[in-house]
């Protein structure tokens, strides 16, 4: 059932088993996994069914330092959250990310990879993906369209598939509507809870409507679902008064911000034009959108010391300038006279190590509700701009060690950050880590179920509790609110 | 190749030959002219007008400018065994190509214009640039370190 919460009369009180705050990829998930079990559901959203200005206007924030893009730019506050503009870029995480790699710190999750297979399988179909194989030679359509020979090479090709893009909002809500366990209050904002003496428990949450009418929930157990940058900011809310509670004993939450910086560094020119690079754009096989990228082995990552780096190739349409023709000459012994093949430009995605000093924090300025609005303090460091220069270093002596062409550096490829004027930079709007997953509460805000540490009924959905970084966190978004559904159904049983 | 004005493969191989003999037991053969030489050797492999092209780009940029002596020294120095092979112009190709392959697989590169190259094609590049008219690069000296 669907119901507006500018409709209710002020003090109203809604009761629940379960709380979930947020209809994202994580809160539908969820709710989806928890349809069926007898628990009456309530899910607070911020915004309607569409994006409307009022409600987009509470996912404004700050910026500071450093450069980032308009935090309202990539959230969505509507049913369906940001999947309303989701790319549908999906790949799961491979198992050395799941691991502490005693140069990166902070890095490693509370448990292994194959903990979480049959929720990907299951997220798989919930994001509209085709099937669960991510092996290049299982894409491979020859012969302008597959994976580069590197046996025995320092580089692999990655996988990616493309969702069509489902977007959960519109895929999932008549489902959602016809289910009598479950609750959708539409311009419905949490503000704060209320706890018992203890700080251990939450009582009620205190919510808003749009036009600002004040009510509460009272339930269970609450989920907060509403991002890697809400979630954080509602807990600094919520425990700026109560010093200590809700998570925060160790100034934990908001720190460890993530997203990936995407960085233009070069452009590579095959030496033979009949280099298979169309495996590397995006293309349709068998009916699935698919893309490949060029990545390095894990033994060259961990004897490099080098963060997860993803190479994508886009056809250039700047021609050959400056010394490229001659360059082309050289590598292929081919004479000036002739033309030489498209050249190609590369892009450059690292995935950002856990760094305590990137983080979310309160603003200084107030939306419309009251509360402060959220100040991104991205931060970027050496194991950053290292992947970036050594990376691109490597990836240019790989392609020349085994005669696929020639490589040039392009501005961004200095890994300084901001990069240099004129350097195409991408982020991913992938926002994560600010309540991060970890067994030790001086490390993580939440334990490995996913409940905040120290409270007893309140957890954590989506990629605010990734403990490191995820190139394409939807899948596993989905997959962990899949994993939290059969955790909380069980505990409620 | 370009073959509107490249010497003869018989020609170049001479001119390889000469070069690093001249380079390696100097006091043995007298080379006349070992500037013109060298760049026949160049020719050899590549194309002779890209390679001067890259190679005036890389002397342009570099602070301590080689001098031909010092680059024909340096390819000789890579391959001490070049005057047995050099009968061959398929065995100086691979050899070379072979050595580029190496020097990519050990990071030995230089950037010209932000383009990677192995450092035995940047020296080529260099040679026939040192060789060439029209070259904006200094004849010799110092701009610094390089």
């Amino acid at each position: 059932m669907f119901h507006d919460a500018r409709r209710l009369p002020p003090g109203a009180r809604l009761d629940a088993d379960i709380c979930v705050v947020g209809a994202g990829a994580a809160g539908i998930a969820l709710t989806r996994a928890l349809r069926r079990s007898g628990l009456r559901i309530c899910v607070l959203e911020s915004g309607g069914l569409a994006v409307d200005q009022a409600s987009q206007a509470l996912a404004e924030g700050e910026i500071g330092a450093m450069p980032y893009p308009p935090l309202q730019r990539g959230r969505l506050r509507c049913f369906g959250g940001t999947t309303g503009h989701w790319a549908g870029w999906c790949r799961p995480p491979r198992h050395r990310n799941f691991l502490a790699r005693r140069w990166v710190p902070h890095s490693g999750w509370p448990f292994e990879l194959d903990a979480l297979e049959p929720y990907l399988r299951q997220a798989h179909e919930i994001c509209g993906l085709g099937p669960y194989d991510y092996r290049p030679a299982a894409w491979a359509t020859p012969p302008s369209r597959e994976p580069l020979p590197l046996a025995r090479s320092s580089l692999e090709t990655a996988v990616t598939q493309f969702s069509l893009p489902v977007r959960f909002g519109e895929a999932y809500r008549a489902e959602l509507e016809g289910a009598h366990e479950v609750g959708v209050w539409l311009h419905a904002t949490v503000l704060d809870f209320e706890l018992d003496p203890r700080g251990r428990r939450v009582l009620r949450a205190i919510a808003a409507a749009t036009d600002g009418t004040r009510f509460t929930v009272r339930a269970r157990i609450y989920v907060l679902a509403t991002g890697g940058i809400e979630n954080a900011r509602l807990l600094l809310v919520a425990s700026a008064s109560r010093p200590g509670a809700l998570g925060n004993r160790y100034d934990l939450v908001g720190r460890f911000f993530m997203d990936h910086l995407k960085v233009e560094v070069g452009r590579f020119q095959p030496v033979d034009g009949e280099l298979p690079l169309g495996f590397y754009q995006r293309h349709v096989v068998r009916g699935t959108p698919i893309k490949g990228h060029l990545c390095f082995a894990e033994e060259v990552l961990e004897r490099e010391r080098l963060l997860e780096c993803y190479f994508e190739l886009e056809p250039s349409e700047d021609g050959h300038r400056g010394l490229g023709r001659s360059v082309w000459a050289l590598a292929s012994g081919q004479p000036l006279t002739r033309r030489p093949p498209v050249s190609w430009v590369v892009m450059l995605r690292v995935d950002p190590a856990p760094n305590p000093a990137s983080r979310v924090v309160l603003g200084e300025q107030r939306d419309a509700l009251g509360l402060p609005r959220p100040r991104v303090e991205l931060r970027y460091g050496e194991h950053e701009r290292r992947a970036v220069a050594r990376g691109v270093r490597l990836l240019a002596h790989e392609l020349g060690r085994r005669g696929l062409g020639r490589l040039q550096l392009g501005p961004g490829a200095s890994g300084m950050w901001p990069p240099p004027a004129g350097t195409a930079v991408i982020t991913g709007y992938h926002h994560m880590g600010t309540t991060r997953m970890h067994a030790d509460p001086r490390q993580g805000v939440v334990d490995p179920t996913g409940c905040v540490h120290g409270m007893r009924n309140l957890y954590i959905a989506g990629s605010s509790i990734f403990p490191g970084y995820e190139g394409y966190p939807t899948l596993l978004i989905v997959a962990l609110a899949l994993r939290l559904g059969a955790h909380l159904r069980s505990r409620l049983a | 190749m370009n073959g509107r004005c490249f010497p003869s493969r018989r020609r170049v191989l001479q001119g390889i030959a000469a070069v690093l003999v001249a380079t390696i037991w100097p006091e043995e053969r007298a080379v006349a002219d070992a500037a013109a030489l060298a760049r026949a050797g160049v020719a050899g492999y590549t194309d002779l007008e890209a390679a001067r092209q890259i190679g005036c780009a890389w002397l342009s940029s570099v602070r301590v400018v080689p001098t031909l002596e010092q680059l024909v020294a340096e390819l000789a120095a890579m391959a001490p065994a070049w005057p047995a092979l050099m009968r061959s112009p398929h065995e100086l190709r691979r050899l070379l190509a072979e050595r580029v392959r190496e020097d990519f697989a050990r990071g030995s590169t230089i950037a010209v214009d932000g383009w990677v190259l192995a450092r035995t094609e940047v020296v080529l590049c260099g040679v026939a640039a040192r060789t060439a008219r029209g070259c904006s690069a200094p004849e010799k000296g110092e701009k610094g370190e390089a």
